[in-house]
């Protein structure tokens, strides 16, 4: 009972999802595994990196906005695609390659979109970590190598945690989610 | 503490991260708004140089933009990996013939720097040997605000941007549209 109080009151926000990844990931993955939190992480990771490249890249927006004002629509979204590329494009590697990953580990109890979920999660920090570094680097201090190193690690160590999720699944329970 | 309580704070703290750097980033996009607008017809043409790359692939002496007053010039800029820049090369080249002779220059600016400009030079001595080559570190393209390529710019003789193309579109728009403009410069 007080399990699954602990699950609804952190499965109800998006800012205690993404907080949970960080703080609780077991309680995270658990969440992000069961049938009522199925497909929140994705939504949730695909959230958070909008929410990143708004932050982080507010001068191609400018630039974007001056080019519609211009009437170069089209220029303008290519812009936009273009510099969000550099953020996005290992987040989203990484998130395809570990579902995959995670699947070819988890054998028998393999569920590629739960997996997929599970990643999601496990990706959350690299993310955070970025943006703190970002915030850091702002201030005139030079950690690039020490937030990759953390980011990367702390990622690691979650999806650690995910492949023993995965691998805790009930036998029925991932016949009927591929079903 | 829960794990609730703590996940909830966790949640909040990156909350207040976005917004810091929305308010930091945002601010100096605010405050850098005109800088960030890109090259456009009727502004005057930014002033750069550029070193030229020889025929054997070395850098020589520098070109600067000032010297072409009196002369409408086409500028391109662009990069070997580049399809559509190189695609585009024979419409530059066709320019070049085409009006070399009544005072148009055509300048194709590599962007990606002295490491490539060997590599350029094959290219451009193959697709369009009329056209003068230069490298960019980064200057140029940072003054021209290029963020994506090819980027193509016609200046009239008084140094006045009278043309801007991002793209290629089509090769045939791009000729015509280019032959348009330059014609209706001279």
């Amino acid at each position: 009972m007080a399990v699954a109080r602990k699950n609804s009151a952190v499965l109800g926000r998006w800012s205690t999802r993404i907080g949970a990844a960080l703080v609780a990931p077991v309680l995270a993955l658990r969440i992000s595994d069961s049938p009522a939190g199925r497909g929140c992480s994705s939504s949730d990771i695909t959230l958070l990196l909008l929410l990143a490249v708004v932050a982080l890249k507010t001068e191609l927006f400018a630039t974007a906005g001056w080019m519609l004002r211009d009437g170069d629509y089209s220029e303008a979204l290519t812009v936009l695609m273009v510099g969000s590329r550099e953020l996005l494009i290992m987040p989203i590697i990484l998130l395809l390659g570990g579902s995959v990953l995670l699947s070819l580990l988890a054998g028998r109890r393999r569920s590629l979109a739960r997996d997929f979920d599970l990643v999601c999660v496990a990706l959350t920090p690299l993310v955070v970590v970025e943006l703190v570094h970002a915030l850091i680097a702002l201030a005139g201090v030079d950690v690039h190598f020490a937030s990759v190193i953390v980011g990367y690690t702390w990622s690691a160590a979650l999806l650690l945690l995910a492949l023993g999720q995965a691998r805790q699944r009930p036998l029925e329970a991932t016949k009927a989610a591929s079903v | 503490m829960s794990e609730e309580t703590r996940s909830l704070r966790a949640g909040w703290a990156i909350f207040a991260i976005l917004g810091a750097l929305l308010l930091i980033n945002g601010g100096a996009a605010v405050e850098d708004c005109q800088s960030l607008r890109p090259v456009h017809e009727g502004e005057e043409a930014p002033e750069f140089s550029a070193p030229r790359i020889k025929a054997n692939g070395s850098l020589g002496r520098e070109f600067s933009i000032s010297e072409t007053r009196g002369q409408v010039v086409v500028i391109d800029f662009w990069a070997t990996w580049c399809g559509p820049c190189e695609a585009s090369m024979p419409v530059l080249e066709g320019i070049a013939t085409a009006y070399g002779d009544r005072g148009v220059r055509v300048i194709s600016v590599n962007t990606e720097g002295p490491g490539a400009a060997q590599r350029a030079r094959r290219m451009t001595d193959r697709l369009a040997p009329s056209v003068e080559l230069l490298s960019d570190t980064g200057v140029a393209s940072a003054l021209y605000k290029v963020n994506t390529i090819p980027h193509m710019l016609i200046v009239d003789r008084a140094g006045t941007v009278r043309w801007v193309h991002r793209g290629l579109g089509s090769v045939g728009s791009l000729r015509r549209d280019l032959s348009q403009a330059i014609k209706a410069l001279l």
